[in-house]
């Protein structure tokens, strides 16, 4: 099971003095249980795409399934289906505290479920769910108005409501920006959470090479609206030069590890894509040592 | 005299309502002609209050702000203070007025009573400062975060202000803008001698600067070089704050036993101190304490 | 969704029609208008139609798009023609049903049609070749005649310009929040009129919460950078009459006198 894009393109208000296109010749596919990053620079078209996987957006050509399921389709059998599809797929918008408007949290966060026709019991019972999930504690929360909270905990209540449509497939745009360290640091430790624990395929697009670095598993980069490369992190982000091209610097860790090689630490090839400050460091003390003891033997030898 | 001198400042928003919030607590600092200071501290530590006050867009509830010896409270002259002063703020679609570039870079001077020749003349120069002429006729909604925030930089400058706050101007702008922003704070402290306060949330922008203050719930927690900040890992780790990822690295090197120098703040003093390591132990093998 | 959406209809350019002074222009479709009504001579309408066809051709707007602007007014126009020829009194020329066509109406019908039609395409070269932002320059020019019978010439020129600066940024906005709330459900498009009404309150919220943040942080910004409303403020951009606006002028001049001499001498027309 998986989102397939298959050769999409998107143009964006096409036969007008202002035609752009947004999109070209994109094939992709994101198995489930993954988790993707999307990178690229300000109008690569990572938004673009990203609004093609729930059906926001309808590709100007190709086609985007979800797991086998056309969601753009003609007949209307396949139209419910498509529906159905396209609600597999939460989406989760940069910025995504500024879609609240309910006056106390629980509704806000049950907005999704009611529009889906959900009963009381069941509203009732997802929104403790998705609260549990982004540590918010109900009791304390639910009758609270969304816009008395702080910026990432604002955040955190429109994520849970997405969540609380238990999407297979989350997609999130820029899930940390404008939030402080630590608000960033638990976000991303949230979206850890998810994909580990409720197994939920995470899509997000990030311009933080180091947040993409340490949770990845696949990066794609973006250029110009063409897809330049995708692989894990290991096999994307050696490649600086192209890297470059597309307007992204690599990851700070990496740029660090690579000058201290340069310096004389003889750090491996394995131990530049160390993916925490932590097993950078256990990386560079072992090179350390071993340049201890290569000297120490040749002293030996000479002896 | 200090170009910036807080006495005592405390704050309180809605004073005596039901949600009163007390924003900053008995802050005393002054600020030197020329010095390049980054503020730091956690969501609600004060910082945009703060900055609010060096422009009298807010006025102290209790204690003194003065700007050059001018007290913010005095009405005559506060707009003597704003031309001292220029703020760049966090969005930056909520801070351009005018729908083309030249004409918002303009906004200051107009408003100011300058001859329309002279203010063309400060409008270029201001522009070309940022390296934003290219750009002279776009519509901002056209412009990238980074670029939006250049022209706002190139508003104050056009003001001939002798200090600018930025208060948080960087918080929603990707590494390349961020980047973007950095230089040419770094090209108007060292070229043209223009006094910085610089408040973030990123540590790495925070070792560009001369000093860093550091504020936990309205209050003063540190004050001190980026050397002297920065080595104080834990604490800032317990104001929800992070280090940079050099002094990080550093700092779980040290604890694992090797022997590093106290004062590793930016990359550059971590590569250095670490090939120095890695020759030491070549010639000796001395430099790997156990 | 929201994409399709500019704000005027400007089309950059540098044709003379686009370096003229707006004022100047303004003024000059203002007269242009007053020829159009009042002088009904076929000499007239073939000079002001010649004059017309001219500027849209000077003024290098492709031709589709300039025609194009009479289509929302389409069938006013057809409506006017078909009134008019069933409705004067004359030679006939065919019959419908009990109405009858006449030479007469056909005639007056073609010349009122000629009229709304120049009108039209007149107006929209002024918004063809004018910026929005110079027409807010040359709007507050024009107001701030008017400032000492108490006109608040400044203010509504900055209401204006803040209008235009902020529109894009409000319907990108919208869109985001139209799609942020269709992801979680919501249904614009179907059901009844008040399901729909309902459905526009998730959109609008947010929307007015966004609106009145920008507005306040604008207000601070303003401030920040000595804003005090418009007194003792001055402009980088001053409009200036150049020679060609001049030009502009007395040509107008010119062919106003010259109608109204012909007006005068030949009150029936010597076509």
């Amino acid at each position: 099971m998986a989102i397939e894009l298959q050769d999409i393109s998107y143009t964006y208000m096409p036969g007008t003095p202002y035609e752009r296109k947004a999109l070209k010749h994109v094939t992709l596919s994101i198995e489930e249980g993954g988790f993707v990053a999307i990178a690229g620079h300000t109008g690569s078209g990572k938004s673009t795409l990203l609004q093609h996987l729930n059906g926001l957006l309808t590709p100007t050509s190709g086609q985007v399934l979800v797991d086998g399921v056309n969601l753009s389709p003609k007949g209307k059998a396949e139209k419910a289906k498509a529906l159905a599809a396209r609600r597999s797929v939460g989406m989760v918008f940069q910025y995504a505290e500024h879609q609240l408007f309910e006056e106390t949290i629980f509704e806000d966060i049950a907005f999704g479920l009611r529009n889906f026709g959900c009963d009381e019991a069941e509203v009732d019972e997802r929104v403790r769910t998705s609260m549990a999930l982004v540590h918010l504690d109900f009791e304390t929360y639910r009758d609270r108005s969304p816009f008395q909270l702080s910026g990432g905990q604002m955040r955190r209540v429109a994520l849970a409501g997405v969540l609380a449509l238990q999407p297979k497939y989350l997609v999130l745009d820029e899930p940390t920006a404008g939030l402080d360290p630590k608000g960033r640091k638990d976000l991303l430790a949230t979206i850890g959470e998810l994909h580990r624990k409720e197994g939920t395929t995470i899509i997000f697009v990030s311009h933080n090479m180091d947040d993409i670095f340490q949770l990845a598993d696949t990066v794609v980069v973006m250029r110009q609206g063409e897809m330049l490369l995708s692989g894990s992190p290991a096999e994307v982000f050696p490649q600086t030069e192209t890297i470059a091209k597309a307007g992204l610097r690599p990851p700070q860790l990496m740029t660090l590890l690579t000058r201290i090689q340069e310096a004389g630490v003889p750090l491996t090839a394995d131990d530049l894509l160390s993916r925490t400050p932590e097993q950078a460091a256990r990386a560079i003390e072992r090179a350390l040592k071993s340049t201890q003891n290569q000297k120490g033997r040749r002293g030996n030898d000479a002896q | 005299m200090a170009l910036i001198e807080l006495d005592r400042l405390s704050h309180v928003y809605h004073a005596g309502e039901e949600n009163e919030h007390r924003a900053l607590t008995d802050v005393s600092l002054s600020i030197e002609a020329g010095e390049f200071v980054a503020v730091l501290g956690s969501n609600g530590s004060g910082k945009s209050t703060l900055a609010k006050h060096l422009d009298a867009l807010l006025l102290p509830t209790s204690g003194v702000c003065r700007i050059d010896g001018m007290d913010t409270q005095n009405v005559d002259q506060v707009w003597r203070i704003r031309q001292k002063v220029g703020m760049v703020f966090q969005n930056p679609d909520n801070q351009l007025i005018a729908a083309i570039v030249e004409d918002d870079v303009a906004f200051g001077p107009e408003n100011l009573g300058v001859p329309p020749k002279e203010i063309r003349s400060r409008v270029d120069e201001a522009l070309s400062v940022v390296g934003m002429t290219k750009f002279r006729s776009f519509a901002p909604h056209l412009l990238s975060g980074g670029q939006k925030q250049r022209i706002a930089i190139a508003g104050a400058l056009a003001m001939q202000t002798e200090c600018l706050v930025f208060d948080e101007a960087t918080a929603m702008l990707d590494p390349e803008g961020r980047a973007e922003i950095l230089a040419v704070v770094r090209q108007l402290h060292k070229e043209q001698h223009k006094t910085i306060v610089y408040i973030t949330h990123f540590m790495e922008e925070a070792a560009a600067a001369d000093r860093i203050i550091v504020l936990d719930h309205g209050k003063l927690a540190m004050d001190g070089t980026p050397r002297e900040v920065f080595a104080k890992a834990d604490e800032l780790q317990k104001l929800g704050l992070d280090v940079p990822l050099s002094v990080e690295l550093g700092a779980r090197l040290r604890a694992d036993g090797i022997d590093l120098p106290q004062a590793i703040v930016t990359e550059d003093d971590l590569v250095q101190a670490l090939g120095a390591a890695a020759g030491h132990a070549g010639k000796g093998g001395a430099a790997l304490g156990d | 969704m929201l994409n399709n959406i500019t704000i005027g209809q400007y089309f950059p350019g540098n044709s003379v029609l686009h370096r003229l002074d707006p004022r100047t222009k303004i003024a000059v479709l203002f007269f242009l208008i007053i020829a159009i009504f009042v002088f009904d001579q076929p000499v007239a309408y073939l000079v002001l139609t010649l004059l017309t066809f001219g500027c849209m051709v000077v003024s290098r707007v492709p031709m589709k798009t300039q025609i194009g602007s009479l289509k929302p007014l389409w069938w006013i126009i057809l409506f006017t023609f078909l009134i008019h020829l069933f409705s004067a009194d004359g030679r006939p020329l065919f019959h419908i049903w009990i109405l009858t066509a006449t030479w007469e109406g056909l005639v007056r019908g073609f010349f009122i049609c000629l009229r709304l039609a120049l009108l039209l395409l007149l107006s929209s070269l002024l918004t063809f070749t004018t910026s929005p932002l110079k027409l807010t320059d040359a709007l507050e020019a024009i107001l701030s005649s008017l400032k000492s019978i108490g006109v608040p010439a400044h203010e509504l020129a900055m209401m204006m310009t803040i209008a235009l600066r902020f529109v894009p940024t409000l319907i990108e906005e919208t869109d985001k929040i139209m799609k942020a709330q269709q992801s979680r459900g919501a249904d614009f498009l179907t059901g009844s009129i008040l399901h729909r009404l309902k459905n526009v309150v998730p959109i609008l919220v947010p929307l007015f919460i966004s609106a009145f943040r920008r507005a306040d942080e604008l207000a601070m910004a303003m401030e920040a950078r000595c804003y005090r409303g418009g007194i003792g403020r001055t402009q980088m951009k001053e409009l200036r009459f150049a020679p060609l606006d001049y030009v502009a002028w007395g040509a107008t001049a010119v062919l106003m006198v010259a109608l109204t001499a012909v007006a005068i001498l030949f009150p029936k027309g010597f076509l």
